[in-house]
């Protein structure tokens, strides 16, 4: 097993693969640059509008009141609402500042690859790596070499896991390389312990690793399919939008994957702008209905039943070119 | 020296590769037609037949990648669709090779060695046996058609393999490279290896190999050595001067007798000391008699009926 794994891993460094690590690797940049940036904008204005207010005052009939003390209880009540305003902001573009640092950086790269970004870019790969078998009619040679079609079905969705793991730890490394230049460019403040940031990174990307696996199986299933890049990809569209769409209906919503993702992920509609990506489809409506161990369950689950079926098509066909 | 791919059992040759009454339909096409023949250990065995006759539906019959409708095929003793430890004995090409076009030769032949087990210290070996050696840092995408033929053949020769088969490997090789795959083919089947080919390529054919059959819509219309293809014929060739060719033609008139297009005479229904005979009568020495072998392409030509 060890050497068809080799043997597909071989195949998967292909062209392919190198672009979308570069894609990638360049939108998760562009996402954290759109989150970093705007936040430290945001944050510099409020200072900047504290400061302002301490050297030129509202006078009394800006703030609506009478000179004298209502006057200076009023300045006050506004200074320390502007000042609010700027901690709640500061609060707020910690979780974005610690994507500048390699912890930060790494619960980010997770998230977003088991995000639809991921989603998009494994069915990529699957129908690439899969689906071209047959539009290049290398399929022939390979069973001709090893007859046994589960374990060619098997050997492509290990591979395309590794695969999604290499993306993640790519982005990862482009984030880290982003950061060294945007901590100085725009530093934002940052989480504190240091400590706490990596156990809540490790976390992310222990939530991921199950979710890129069901891409995987998701991606195959649909090549072996349709035995056909393309196709697979169309295919993958159509069901990820599917899912967005049925994950807004109450009745439905419990039984639709996106949902379990979103829920196994803590992926947060209310947490935007870092998580804009990661809200669409994935948590718009977040179910309270299924707890995260449920979901994880319904992932497995639906990992084993896509694989089944992806066998069962493969050992079904009487013809494999055909 | 290895021994021959059939197992040898107290004499008993078993084949190495055995259809029986095969079968395969499209539809209403019937790709392969109750198909019934056997291939021994060490033969070289031509498959031919026009194109659309059945040969590569009956190939990936054999190698488990179509499943029959009718009938049953049979690779080195093992009935059914071929296992994982069968398909190990056995090398293949069929159809048009395919590749990863962003591999270079060696790295795609590493990655067929690694689906197949091992096998990786034959890499540059082979090679240079298959005359790729310079090429091997190539990326396959820049490989010619005959190159490409010579890459599929040397990932079908990675494991040692007791059967080739091998679907037109001569396609898009030269005349160079087509008398290399002659020489390693009958090298391959002088160590024990059962190859197992198709080609349009007749002469070559009846150079190689021991035994041929002609598949037609299917059918089997011919199963004979080529051998025997080539003693069937019942016409004598007289090669003589122009200046005699009037008066040769004159004794012979009993035998229908004619000329081809070299100026030779063919004479129909008589024996070579007939035709001596007869010409020695009206006083011509002809420079040569001798009885014409039948070319496998005209006898694929009766067969197929000139498809």
């Amino acid at each position: 097993m060890l050497g068809g794994l080799l043997a597909e891993l071989r195949k998967l460094r292909r062209p392919l693969l190198l672009w979308l690590t570069l894609g990638t690797v360049a939108l998760v940049v562009l996402f954290a640059a759109m989150s970093q940036q705007p936040n430290y904008e945001y944050i510099g204005n409020l200072r900047q509008g504290e400061v302002n207010m301490r050297l030129h005052p509202p006078t009394a009939s800006e703030l609506g009141v009478q000179p004298g003390p209502s006057y200076d209880a009023a300045l006050a009540k506004e200074y320390r609402s502007m000042h609010r305003q700027t901690e709640e902001a500061i609060a707020h573009a910690v979780a974005v500042g610690s994507t500048q640092h390699p912890a930060g950086a790494l619960g980010l790269a997770a998230r977003l690859m088991a995000s639809s970004l991921g989603a998009l870019v494994i069915l990529l790969l699957a129908g690439g790596h899969t689906g071209a078998e047959w539009t290049q009619r290398t399929i022939k040679d390979v069973l001709a070499r090893d007859p046994r079609r589960y374990r060619f079905v098997l050997l492509k969705i290990a591979s395309l896991w590794a695969a999604g793991v290499w993306l993640l730890i790519t982005a990862w490394l482009g984030l880290i390389l982003f950061g060294l230049v945007t901590r100085h460019l725009w530093p934002l403040p940052q989480p504190s312990p240091e400590a706490a940031t990596w156990l809540w990174a490790a976390r992310q990307v222990l939530r991921a690793l199950p979710v890129l696996l069901l891409y995987a199986t998701v991606g195959v299933c649909l090549s072996v399919l349709v035995r056909n890049p393309l196709g697979a990809l169309l295919g993958g569209l159509i069901l990820l939008v599917a899912c967005g769409f049925a994950s807004r209906f109450d009745l439905v919503e419990r039984a639709v994957p996106v949902v379990w993702i979103g829920t196994w992920m803590r992926f947060r509609a209310d947490s935007a702008p870092q998580s804009y990506l990661l809200d669409h489809p994935f948590s718009a409506n977040q179910s309270v209905l299924i707890g995260p161990v449920l979901s994880l369950a319904a992932i497995a689950l639906l990992i084993g039943v896509v694989t089944a079926a992806s066998i069962a098509v493969m050992q079904a066909r009487r013809d494999i070119l055909l | 020296m290895r021994l021959a791919a059939s197992s040898c059992v107290v004499g008993l040759i078993v084949p190495t590769v055995q259809c029986s009454g095969l079968t395969k339909r499209y539809g209403d096409n019937t790709a392969v037609d109750d198909l019934t023949l056997s291939v021994d250990g060490g033969e070289i065995f031509g498959l031919l037949g026009p194109n659309g006759a059945g040969k590569t539906t009956t190939f990936r019959l054999l190698l488990g990648l179509s499943r029959p409708d009718a009938g049953t095929a049979s690779l080195l003793s093992s009935v059914g669709p071929p296992s994982k430890a069968v398909l190990a004995r056995v090398g293949a090409v069929i159809e048009e090779p395919a590749f990863y076009p962003w591999m270079t030769g060696r790295v795609f032949l590493a990655t067929v060695g690694e689906t197949v087990g091992g096998a990786r210290h034959r890499i540059d070996g082979l090679l240079e046996e298959v005359g790729l050696g310079d090429a091997r840092a190539k990326r396959i995408r820049g490989y010619s058609q005959g190159m490409r033929q010579r890459l599929a053949l040397a990932a079908a020769l990675l494991r040692e393999p007791d059967l080739l088969i091998l679907d037109e490997p001569m396609n898009g090789l030269d005349p160079a490279g087509m008398s290399w795959l002659r020489e390693l083919l009958a090298g391959l089947a002088a160590r024990g290896t059962t190859v197992v080919f198709s080609s349009h390529q007749l002469g070559e054919v009846e150079r190689l190999c021991g035994r041929v059959a002609v598949l037609d819509h299917g059918r089997l219309v011919e199963l004979a050595k080529t051998a025997d293809i080539g003693a069937t014929s019942d016409r004598v060739r007289v090669t003589l001067a122009a200046s005699s060719r009037a008066t040769a033609v004159g004794a012979l008139a009993a035998y229908n007798a004619h000329e081809d297009l070299d100026g030779a005479l063919l004479v129909d229904g008589a024996t070579v000391p007939q035709v001596i005979a007869a010409l020695a009568g009206v006083g011509v020495y002809p420079e040569s008699v001798e009885r014409e072998r039948t070319s496998l392409e005209q006898r694929f030509l009766e067969v197929t009926g000139g498809s």
